[in-house]
């Protein structure tokens, strides 16, 4: 095997890279965490074998789709279908009996990537009959896997680790039963989709646009820097009805925050707040 | 933070077998390690492992489990979490990242190593566990070349030995150690600052890097325990296997100067692992001493003897005996290296021969285009002569045959050389004289053949016999010069060495020459001998070298001879030369099979 020697990117490397994508696109990355920025930019780098650095400058500058490619990979995240089955437990016992008193339940889905996540929201709702009375606003920087998200379009690969997920979730029926197979591909049921509104946020220059009861960004926040957390924290908590609840991924953390003591725990484990009244 | 810019941190990457290497290490972790530490496992994430408490109770330091944005500091043990890849920066501050599994792992010990190599440099202790993959070697090489310190768990000493052994394979990490090892290093670690542990730990592998590394196979713990403490302060780099396989495996990486088998162990015994090293071309020196309690039974001993044992010692180990017998087999082992070195740098001489060969040869074919440049071309010779014929085989590339054909004014001269030597001599003879010739005949307008040698002979003098010089150079050449008046239809002839053929219609013959050829020594008045020739239309002449007649070869490996020249000829006079020619060379080369060529043949064919 021939492995081809690629560029290995170092600090001053991310920033000029940060200051390019800056000045050629206008998204801002100098905010993001700087291990997993590297990271990115180096998955970019040997995905493309690229050995030149200054040729990888002139490209960027010259060729806006290369551009716009080397910003979808740094800002495409993972996803799966009811991933950690007990957080989404944790929602049907803790949360359903509180938003089943709300005439409208607006939620919204920050960075929800390719849509895995808000999909799993629909069905739960569904399943305790709140999606006819809700709304979901989903929400991504990357048009590209937005576009997935609102196809409802996945690789039928995935799907068995998801029924195990959505079983462990709780889930009274089957998650077969909110999709079809065609083609060999999943598609999700239209009747799930109704409620979603997906739509391009940018977390780092956008503002809060709207009052939720629940506001969901998992796993998202950790690409982002100690201070733009806190900013968007602070945009979160701005966004919260009264009452609203957040949720953020087990691993993160509000604590050293602004809003650390506006906010009171529901769920130390899945890391679910409450906004104090 | 200002803790973590000065001090480092220790980090475990591991997998199967891992666990149970940590609980033993983290209680000797007193409470005010100078280092963060941390602990990158590979877990299945289905199922929820609850490491951190489990570990809490065994440490007398906290145990976390890492957050997204948590700040590394001294004294605390930190735990990757599940289903996430850990990243930190140069201050110690933790991110945690949810992309694509690396080598199927997320966490992944590669990803965490390479970014802590980064950020931490020499202040990095990278420790590789027990593990059934090979994750985590790449990067703890990685953290060895940024300058941090790696240590290996010894393979016997794990559960699964594939990670340590993937790190071993890949490059030569700085210690290889077993679970006491490894803690014994932690608490000698935190005496200093990290970066001069760091180095005095690189300083002595450095050291090492030159001891003589012997590697003690026994199935049994206490043994490789007992044994290692008797040779652990003799000098030496100590190496263990606790199985047959591992012993071979390990033996087929690392070059040891020498072996100490047990003979009975379970799976593999000590004589099959020797006689399998005995039959790998890489392993089939090494010295091996058995160790055994069957040592007192003498067919056993020849057992061994037989499966390339050196030596054969009884169990309980004799602590002077094992030492002597151990530095024996030290130098035997240093002797075949030395002679490994030596037939290396022979292989080696041989290679930059080849090459000089390669460059020669290159020059060679270069100077026979020179050669052949300065010859006349068959086009110069057709346009004088109709029909006519010129071989011309040098026994190399190159040679010192040359032959010559010119119009000037009315008259065509001709000649046929033969200069002493053959190959590169000769080449250089026969470039000097196609100068002289040229110089008189061109230069000098000397066209009679007779005073063309007289002039040869005079420039041969000045060229070889300088007043400066005393040395003279016998060599010269032998030379047939002829010149055709096309008026007069006459033919002279003038020979030093060579004779000519002449055919006509009173028959063939020879025609001699004078007994002496060119050279530096010969007197400036020598009387060469002119003959005179009328030439009618048909009339056909043969001028050569001696190649031709001097080549052995024919049924008694005899001289060809001029007889047979001649007598060739002329059985053949009727045919145009383009045939003659080939007759000829036909002839020589079944005249000379199978023998060599002993010198460069030409033979020159004109008819009138």
């Amino acid at each position: 095997m021939t492995q081809v020697t690629t560029f290995k990117i170092g600090a001053s490397e991310v920033d000029e890279l940060i200051m390019l994508i800056n000045d050629y696109s206008g998204y801002d990355f100098s905010d993001y965490s700087m291990p997993s920025l590297q990271r990115r930019f180096q998955r970019y780098i040997d995905l493309n074998k690229i050995s030149d650095f200054k040729q990888l400058l002139q490209d960027l500058m010259n060729d806006s789709s290369m551009l716009n490619n080397l910003i979808e990979e740094v800002t495409v995240n993972v996803t799966e279908m009811f991933r950690d089955p007990s957080f989404f437990a944790a929602i049907r016992t803790e949360l359903v009996p509180q938003l089943n008193k709300l005439p409208l339940i607006k939620i919204w889905h920050a960075g929800c990537s390719t849509g895995e996540e808000v999909y799993s929201m629909a069905i739960l709702l569904k399943e305790h009959n709140l999606l006819d009375k809700s709304i979901i606003y989903a929400t991504d920087i990357n048009q590209s896997v937005l576009d997935v998200a609102k196809s409802g379009k996945y690789s039928i690969e995935s799907f068995k680790e998801n029924e195990l997920n959505y079983r462990e979730s709780e889930g009274t029926k089957k998650l077969s039963d909110y999709y079809i197979v065609l083609n060999g591909e999943v598609l999700m049921n239209d009747d799930l989709k109704t409620k979603i509104i997906f739509s391009t946020h940018n977390l780092v220059s956008d503002n809060a646009f709207n009052q939720f009861d629940l506001i969901i960004c998992r796993n998202v926040l950790i690409y982002f820097n100690k201070s733009l957390q806190d900013n968007v924290l602070q945009m979160f908590y701005n966004s919260l009805s009264e009452n609203g609840i957040l949720a953020i991924g087990s691993k993160e953390t509000i604590m050293f925050s602004p809003i650390e003591n506006f906010m009171q725990v529901i769920n130390a484990k899945w890391k679910i707040w409450k906004k104090k009244v | 933070m200002e803790d973590m810019e000065k001090e480092g941190v220790i980090i475990f990457g591991g997998s199967a077998g891992s666990i149970e290497v940590i609980m033993n290490i983290f209680p000797f972790i007193p409470e005010d390690y100078p280092f963060a530490i941390v602990v990158v496992l590979h877990r299945k994430n289905t199922v929820e492992h609850h490491l951190e408490d489990v570990l809490s109770r065994k440490a007398k330091i906290p145990v976390i489990e890492i957050q997204d944005k948590m700040q590394l500091k001294p004294a605390n043990i930190y735990i990757a979490p599940g289903d996430y890849h850990l990243l930190v920066d140069e201050t110690g501050l933790c991110t945690l990242d949810y992309s694509e599994k690396v080598n199927y792992s997320r966490p992944s010990i590669d990803v965490t190593f390479d970014c802590f190599a980064n950020a931490f440099g020499n202040r990095c202790i990278g420790i590789l566990l027990s593990g059934a993959n090979s994750d985590g070697a790449e990067s703890l090489k990685k953290i060895q070349d940024h300058g941090g310190l790696t240590i290996v768990q010894s393979p016997e000493s794990a559960a699964v030995a594939t990670m340590p052994m993937a790190a071993i394979n890949l490059f030569n990490p700085h210690v290889i150690a077993d679970i006491s090892e490894i803690a014994g290093m932690l608490l000698e670690a935190a005496k200093y600052p990290i970066s001069h542990y760091i180095n005095q730990i690189k300083h002595g592998y450095e050291l090492n890097n030159s001891l003589p590394t012997i590697l003690i196979v026994d199935d049994l713990e206490d043994n490789l325990f007992s044994l290692n403490a008797v040779l652990k302060f003799e000098g030496y780099i100590i190496h263990k296997a606790n199985s047959g396989p591992l012993a071979l495996e390990m033996a087929s990486k690392i070059q040891y100067d020498c072996i100490i088998l047990d003979v009975q162990m379970p799976e593999m015994d000590g004589f099959e692992v020797a006689n399998i090293l005995g039959k790998n071309e890489f392993t089939k020196n090494i010295p091996i001493i058995f160790l055994s309690a069957l040592g007192s039974d003498k067919e056993k001993v020849l057992q061994g003897m037989d499966s390339g044992a050196i030596d054969f010692l009884a169990k309980p180990v004799d602590p002077p005996l094992i030492k002597a017998k151990l530095k024996l087999c030290i130098k035997l082992s240093s002797k075949y290296k030395d002679s490994k070195k030596i037939f290396s740098a022979i292989k080696e001489e041989h290679s930059s021969l080849q090459e000089v060969n390669s460059e020669f040869s290159a020059s060679l074919r270069y100077a026979q285009n020179i050669q052949q440049a300065i010859l006349p071309t068959a086009e110069v010779i057709n346009a004088l002569f109709k029909d006519n014929f010129v071989i011309f085989r040098p026994k190399e590339s190159i040679g010192g045959d040359f032959y010559y054909v010119k119009e000037v004014g009315n008259e065509i001269i001709f000649m046929c050389g033969d200069c002493t030597g053959h190959g590169v001599p000769g080449a250089m003879m026969s470039m000097i004289s196609a100068n002289i010739i040229h110089n008189i005949i061109d230069t000098k307008k000397i066209i009679v053949p007779n005073l063309i040698l007289n002039a040869m002979v005079r420039e041969f003098r000045k060229a070889f016999r300088n007043e400066f010089s005393n040395i003279t150079i016998q060599d010269g050449l032998e030379v047939a010069i002829c010149t055709y008046y096309k008026k007069e239809k006459k033919l002279q002839y003038a020979g030093a060495g060579r004779p000519i053929i002449i055919a006509n219609q009173d028959g063939i013959k020879t025609i001699k020459s004078s007994s002496s050829g060119i050279s530096g020594n010969v007197s400036e008045n020598y009387d060469f001998e002119l003959n005179e020739f009328d030439i009618e239309e048909g009339d056909q002449l043969y001028l050569y070298s001696d190649g031709i007649v001097d080549q052995f070869g024919g049924p008694h490996n005899k001289k060809f001879m001029t007889k047979r020249l001649v007598q060739l000829l002329s059985s053949n006079l009727d045919l145009p030369m383009s045939e003659q020619k080939e007759i000829i060379d036909n002839s020589i080369v079944s005249w000379k099979e199978g023998q060599e060529q002993i010198d460069d043949i030409l033979v020159m064919g004109l008819k009138f």
